[in-house]
C-alpha cells in the first residue's frame, strides 16, 4: 500500500481523502512531510518538505501527525483483507503483505503482454481484483501485484500512477517464470536496496535490475556481501529466503488518536463510534461477532485507562458497544483528558443455527444476540440470562447462565400438562412479626406492609434446613408453609440463631 | 332457491331499514378478516385443558393477554404452564420479571425448559415495557411480563404504552402475557383471564398437613370484533 501512514490517516479520517493534506513525521520541533495526497502533490507539496515550506506553497493544506493507533488498525485491516484470499500471509513492512498463491506456466512477459496474460488467466485476475476490492471495502486503497517472486510482485504493485502500463488500483499480473524479464528494465530502486548499496550500484553505473542480474553471483557476494547477493537474486526473479507465513492474530484491533485531548463525552463518543463501526465492519466481513471488548483510552499527557466490556451475547452491533462504553464512562469517568482510543475485540463465531422447515419459526439468532446485548448494556449483564437451578439447600439460590437455546426440534410438544402450583421467591426476604404458640407454631403474622398480615389458618411444618455449616455464612432455618385468613399462601422460616421470622416465598 | 335469495337481498338492501343493510355489509368485511386470521398460525397451547378449552385452543398469537388475580390464585402457575408449553414446543420465550421473583426449581417442576427461557429483570414497569417491546421485535413467540408484585411508583405506566405493546405483538404475531394483580392494559388487551382461588388443597392424612395445591376458578373474557365472549371453569394446580 503506497504512502501507508497517509492511507491509515485517511482511513481514520475520510474527510482528508479529497483535500490537500499531508502526514508529518520526524522530531516534534521540526517535522517534515512524510506523505501527501494527490491534491497536495498537484499544488507542489512533496515528501521531505518542512512545515514552513508546505505552508508557503499551500497555506490551507491540512497537516496531520502520524497516528500509530490508526496505522496499527489499518495494518490489521489490510491483513484481514488478504487473509480472506489466502491463509499464508507474511508481513514485510508497514502496509506490505505477501500472499502465497499458485500460478500457471509462463508466457510472454513484457509488460503490455501482461494484460493478455491477465485475460488468459481470469483466476489470478479475479483474485487480485477481489483483494483490491476487499481492501477498498476496509477503507484502504491497495495495489496488487501477482508474480512468482516477492521482489517482482512488489515491483509490479508499485508501478507508478500515470504510467502507461498500469493505473492505481488495477492489478498487474506477471506470468510464472517471467519475473526476471519483467524486472530487467526496471530501475534498481524497485528492489529497495539500502541507501549505501544503492549509492554503490549507482557509482558502478548499474541502473537497472537487469544490469544487476547480469553480474556473476560470486562477484556480487564478494563485493557487496549478503545484502548484495540477496538483491542479485531478487533481480533474477528469485527469492533469497523461504516464504514463512505468519500465524493468525487472535484479536481484532482498531484505534484512533485525537488531534487534541477530549474532555467531554459527546465528542469522544462520536470519535469512538467511528472506531467501533470499523471494528464491527471487519468482524462482519469474516462472519464473526464479539462478546468481550477491551477499550483502552490514551490519557493526556500520559497514562492509559483500560475498560473491559462484557456482553451477554456476541454481537457486531457497534451501537450496542458504544452504549455500553458510554454507560461505563459515565459511571467511572477517566481521570484525565483522552488523547486517543483503541478497541480490541476477541472474536467469536456467530452462532449458526439451522432453522427447521416444519417446526415452529425461531427468532433470528443475530437479532436475538443484538437484542440481548442491548438489554444487558442498559440493565447490566447480571440481569439478563437463563435461570439455572443450583444444587443447594438454600431454597432461594439460583444462578444465571448464558441464553443459548438449542434450535427447535420437530418433536411434537406434550398435549396435556399437569398444573403445578408455583412459588414466587421474595428477593429480598421480608421480615415478619410472628406470634407463635408454645410449640412454636405460628398463629399470627404481619409484615412491614399490610399485604402480609393475618391469622394463620393452616400451618405446615417445621422443616429444618441447614447449609454451609463449615463456612462463615452458615444457614439454619425452620421452614413453614402457612395459609393466612385472607387465603394467601406463604413460605416462611424462623432463624433460630437470631430468633427472627422471615417470609421468602408466596405460593401462586 | 336463487329467487328467494335474490328477494331477500333486495329486501335487505332496499327494504324499510337500509341502515341495517349497510351495517350487515360492514360485518361481512369483518368476517373476511376473521377468516384470514384463522388461516394464520394456530394459538399457543398452554397444556392446561380447561384454559385451552376456554380460549379457543390456547393463547391467540398476535395478542396481548392479561392474567389477573390476587396472591395465591394460581396466576404464576398459569404463566409457567404457558412458558412450559412454549419452551417444549421449541419456541423462543422470555420472562420479564421486574420483581425478580422467579424460582428456577418451580419453573423446572412446571415443565419449563430453562435453557430456552430468557429471564430479564428490569427495575420497574417502564423499563419492563421497553424490554417487552424489544423482545417482541426480536422475534420471541411468547413474552410473559409479571408485574403482579410491583408496588407504588415502580408500577406506573402510561396507558398508551400498553397500546403500543399490543400493536407490536400483533405485528410480530407474538403472544404477550401480562400477569398482574388487577387489570392494567384496559382496551389494549385482547383477552382478560381472571384467576381466583377457590380453595387450598391440604393433605390432612399426614401430620403436619402437607400443601397439595390449590383449586382455582378461571374466567376468560375475550374481546372479539363481533362482541365479547366470557367463559368460566375451575382447574386444579397441584404441588407435585
Amino acid at each position: 500500500m503506497p504512502d501507508f501512514p497517509l492511507a491509515a490517516r485517511v482511513r481514520a479520517e475520510p474527510a482528508l481523502e479529497r483535500v490537500p493534506a499531508a502526514v508529518l513525521e520526524g522530531p516534534a520541533n521540526a517535522p517534515r512531510l512524510a506523505a501527501v495526497t494527490l491534491e497536495a502533490r498537484a499544488a507542489g507539496l512533496r515528501p521531505g518538505q518542512s512545515v514552513p515550506q508546505a505552508r508557503a506553497l499551500l497555506p490551507e493544506a491540512l497537516l496531520r501527525p502520524r497516528d500509530p493507533l490508526a496505522e496499527r488498525a489499518a495494518e490489521q485491516a489490510l491483513r484481514e483483507a488478504a487473509e480472506s484470499f489466502s491463509p499464508r500471509i507474511s508481513g514485510e513492512g508497514p502496509g506490505l503483505f505477501f500472499l502465497d498463491i499458485t500460478g500457471e506456466p509462463a508466457g510472454d512477459c513484457s509488460l503490455p503482454a501482461c494484460r493478455d496474460a491477465i485475460a488468459s488467466r481470469p483466476k489470478e485476475l479475479a483474485l487480485a481484483e477481489g483483494l483490491a476490492a476487499r481492501a477498498r471495502a476496509a477503507g484502504l486503497w491497495a495495489r496488487v501485484g501477482v508474480a512468482d517472486s516477492r521482489a517482482a510482485a512488489r515491483a509490479a504493485a508499485e508501478l507508478r500512477v500515470g504510467a502507461a502500463e498500469s493505473s492505481q488500483g488495477a492489478p498487474v499480473l506477471i506470468p510464472p517464470g517471467g519475473a526476471a524479464a519483467f524486472l530487467a528494465p526496471q530501475p534498481v530502486r524497485c528492489l529497495h536496496p539500502s541507501p549505501e548499496l544503492a549509492a554503490r550500484l549507482a557509482r558502478w553505473g548499474i541502473a537497472t535490475a537487469g544490469a544487476l542480474a547480469e553480474l556473476r553471483a560470486g562477484d556480487v557476494s564478494l563485493r557487496l556481501g549478503p545484502e548484495g547477493l540477496a538483491l542479485h537474486r531478487a533481480a533474477r526473479g528469485l527469492d533469497s529466503r523461504e516464504f514463512v507465513p505468519e500465524p493468525h492474530p487472535t484479536c481484532f484491533f482498531e484505534g484512533k488518536g485525537f488531534d487534541w485531548p477530549l474532555c467531554e463525552l459527546e465528542p469522544f463518543a462520536r470519535a469512538a463510534g467511528e472506531v467501533l463501526e470499523r471494528l464491527a465492519a471487519r468482524l462482519a466481513s469474516r462472519g464473526l461477532a464479539c462478546r468481550a471488548l477491551e477499550v483502552t483510552l490514551a490519557l493526556d499527557p500520559e497514562g492509559r485507562d483500560t475498560r473491559a466490556l462484557s456482553l451477554a451475547a456476541p454481537t457486531r452491533d457497534a451501537k450496542v458497544w458504544l452504549g455500553l462504553l458510554a454507560l461505563e464512562l459515565r459511571r467511572r469517568p477517566p481521570k484525565a483528558p483522552v488523547a486517543g482510543v483503541w478497541a480490541s475485540a476477541t472474536p467469536e463465531e456467530s452462532r449458526l443455527v439451522q432453522l427447521t422447515l416444519f417446526g415452529p419459526p425461531a427468532a433470528s439468532p443475530d437479532k436475538v444476540s443484538t437484542t440481548l446485548a442491548r438489554l444487558s448494556s442498559h440493565l447490566g449483564a447480571e440481569r439478563v440470562g437463563t435461570p439455572e437451578a443450583v444444587d443447594s439447600h438454600r431454597p432461594e439460590s439460583y444462578a444465571l447462565g448464558r441464553y443459548e437455546p438449542e434450535p427447535p426440534s420437530d418433536a411434537p410438544a406434550p398435549l396435556e400438562a399437569p398444573g403445578h402450583i408455583a412459588l414466587r421467591v421474595l428477593r429480598p426476604r421480608v421480615a415478619l412479626t410472628v406470634r407463635a404458640d408454645a410449640q412454636g407454631r405460628p398463629g399470627w403474622l404481619a409484615g412491614p406492609e399490610a399485604e402480609i398480615r393475618g391469622s394463620v389458618r393452616v400451618a405446615s411444618g417445621p422443616w429444618r434446613v441447614e447449609d454451609g455449616w463449615w463456612t462463615e455464612e452458615a444457614v439454619c432455618r425452620e421452614y413453614w408453609d402457612v395459609e393466612l385468613s385472607d387465603g394467601a399462601l406463604y413460605r416462611i422460616f424462623l432463624d433460630p440463631a437470631r430468633n427472627a421470622w422471615f417470609a421468602d416465598g408466596i405460593y401462586d | 332457491m336463487p329467487g328467494d335469495k335474490a328477494r331477500a337481498l333486495r329486501a335487505s338492501l332496499w327494504g324499510p331499514r337500509p341502515d341495517r343493510a349497510i351495517q350487515n355489509l360492514r360485518t361481512g368485511a369483518e368476517l373476511e378478516r376473521a377468516l384470514e386470521e384463522r388461516r394464520r398460525r394456530p394459538p399457543l397451547r398452554t397444556g392446561l385443558g380447561a384454559l385451552d378449552r376456554m380460549s379457543d385452543g390456547g393463547l391467540a398469537r398476535g395478542a396481548l393477554v392479561e392474567l389477573c388475580g390476587r396472591r395465591s390464585s394460581g396466576r404464576l402457575a398459569l404463566a409457567l404452564a404457558a412458558l412450559a408449553a412454549a419452551t417444549s414446543a421449541g419456541e423462543p420465550t422470555a420472562l420479564v420479571d421486574p420483581a425478580e421473583q422467579l424460582d428456577p426449581e418451580s419453573a423446572r417442576a412446571a415443565g419449563v425448559e430453562l435453557k430456552r427461557l430468557l429471564w430479564v429483570r428490569p427495575g420497574d414497569a417502564r423499563a419492563s415495557l421497553a424490554c417487552c417491546g424489544a423482545l417482541v421485535d426480536a422475534g420471541f413467540a411468547l413474552v410473559v411480563l409479571d408485574v403482579s408484585e410491583l408496588r407504588g411508583k415502580r408500577k406506573r405506566v402510561p396507558a398508551a404504552a400498553w397500546l403500543r405493546l399490543a400493536r407490536a405483538a400483533r405485528a410480530q404475531e407474538a403472544v404477550l402475557l401480562l400477569v398482574s394483580a388487577e387489570p392494567l392494559a384496559g382496551t389494549a388487551a385482547d383477552a382478560l383471564l381472571t384467576a381466583e382461588k377457590a380453595r387450598t388443597l391440604w393433605d390432612r392424612g399426614a401430620w403436619p398437613p402437607l400443601l397439595s395445591g390449590v383449586a382455582s376458578r378461571l374466567s376468560v373474557c375475550q374481546r372479539r370484533r363481533l362482541g365479547v365472549a366470557t367463559s368460566m371453569d375451575t382447574l386444579s394446580l397441584s404441588s407435585k
